[in-house]
């Protein structure tokens, strides 16, 4: 065992003059060589991410009864976003037609050109439930020139419609990242009968926005 | 000694595995969901029921009864709209008891049928002269009310085939009703009035009576 330690001391021993003597040996070089470089990479990593706001529920005003045939409704949602090629933000409803209540419902607002937005309009005979769109990011041309989405009763004249659908429709779009207020996008809903009774009641449509870094 | 060392590197290395593991899975949907994000919101529209009820017209009853027209008939109607999800529905009643009176003077009796609740065939039994009402519309149901499209003949006074009388009564009997929203033009529902004296004179003069129809959103 003593035989052990006393050839492990020595091989430490003879390793450590080893080292002394090539470093002695090597060192002077380096430092004959005066000028010497190096290079690092640093890297920072900024990882993209994107919010949106959870606003409250809405209530359409005024309700609709026999002597009043045009309802109106508002939500903004906000998005927060610091991906260098921007975000897109897309509403959907959970089912069609979107408004309902129970068995009775309005239909989906139907367009003149279906897909295409146009001034809100419902034929004789007609309810119908629909949205708009406004704000920073929202294309003008699809989705008009209004600056609020209507007064009492009435959609904005200049705003453009259209029904929803379960699937995804873009209202803004932006191709770079946002302030860290982000960006406001107002959502219009309208609902309006036409010489036709809604049945009485409570009506309800789950619209979900979604907002996806581009 | 190596293989204790070898066993708790193996406990070891196990358990780091599972904890990694445990925390990919908490993270990774957040980290996935971090390039979409979405927030639902519940549009509400409220659709409040109303009813309304036109103004029916007077009625003047004919032909006028005298010593040798016995009979008389008369109508009126009420078109009744509602955007009530569960529908309406439309009563009659009559001010006073009997309906039809000439103040103190005299008055037609209220039709008495063989059941008073039930609308029969109009009949008016010998030395008695009375007064009734029948209903006819798409919303009145005919067995109830009869067959009718219409009061009968205002120049004889002979109600219409198929109709069904009762008497008034101070409080609401319903003529008709819908389990639905109506159209926005409403629903038209018509009521016939007949009067007639069986072996025995009315006095002269005007007789009149109040009648008021009540639609209800159901």
């Amino acid at each position: 065992m003593s035989k052990n330690i006393k050839k492990i001391i020595s091989f430490s021993i003879v390793s450590f003059l080893v080292f002394q003597i090539l470093y002695l040996v090597v060192e002077p070089q380096k430092v004959i060589a005066a000028t010497a470089t190096d290079d690092v990479i640093v890297t920072l990593v900024v990882g993209s991410g994107i919010t949106i706001s959870a606003p409250g529920d809405v209530t359409m005003s005024p309700a609709i009864s026999m002597v009043t045939n045009g309802s109106l409704g508002t939500v903004v949602w906000n998005v927060q976003t610091n991906n260098v090629t921007g975000y897109k933000l897309a509403v959907k409803a959970s089912e069609s037609p979107a408004l309902v209540s129970g068995v009775n419902s309005f239909a989906d607002y139907t367009e003149a050109s279906s897909g295409v937005p146009d001034a809100w309009s419902v034929a004789n005979g007609d309810k119908e439930f629909g949205f708009s769109a406004l704000g920073t990011n929202t294309n003008t041309t699809t989705w008009g020139t209004g600056a609020n989405c209507g007064t009492g009763s009435t959609p904005t004249a200049t705003l453009k419609y259209i029904g929803f659908e379960t699937s995804d429709r873009d209202v803004a779009t932006q191709n770079t990242s946002t302030s860290i207020a982000g960006i406001n996008t107002t959502v219009c809903f309208a609902a309006a009968q036409n010489n036709v009774f809604a049945p009485s009641g409570t009506y309800t449509a789950i619209i979900t926005a979604t907002a996806t870094e581009l | 000694m190596k293989k204790f060392f070898l066993k708790k590197i193996l406990v070891a290395s196990l358990m780091s595995l599972f904890v990694l593991q445990a925390v990919y899975f908490a993270l990774e949907p957040t980290l996935t969901n971090a390039a979409t994000t979405s927030d639902s919101v519940t549009v509400t529209l409220n659709v409040t029921s109303g009813v309304s009820i036109s103004d029916g017209a007077n009625a003047s009853m004919l032909p006028n009864v005298g010593i040798v027209a016995n009979r008389s008939v008369g109508s009126s109607a009420w078109t009744v709209a509602t955007n009530s999800v569960t529908g309406y529905t439309l009563g009659v009643r009559a001010s006073t008891t009997p309906a039809l009176r000439n103040g103190a003077t005299d008055n037609f009796a209220d039709y008495t049928a063989t059941t008073p609740t039930v609308p029969e065939t109009w009949s008016v039994a010998s030395s008695t002269k009375e007064f009734g009402y029948s209903a006819y519309g798409t919303n009145v149901t005919a067995g109830t009310w009869g067959t009718h499209t219409d009061c009968g003949s205002t120049s004889t006074g002979i109600v219409a085939t198929g109709s069904k009388y009762r008497g008034f009564t101070t409080s609401d009997v319903t003529i008709a009703s819908n389990s639905g929203v109506t159209a926005v033009a409403g629903v038209t529902t018509n009521i016939c009035f007949a009067a007639e004296q069986n072996g025995v004179y009315a006095a002269s003069g005007t007789y009149t009576a109040t009648i008021t129809a009540t639609a209800t959103a159901a």
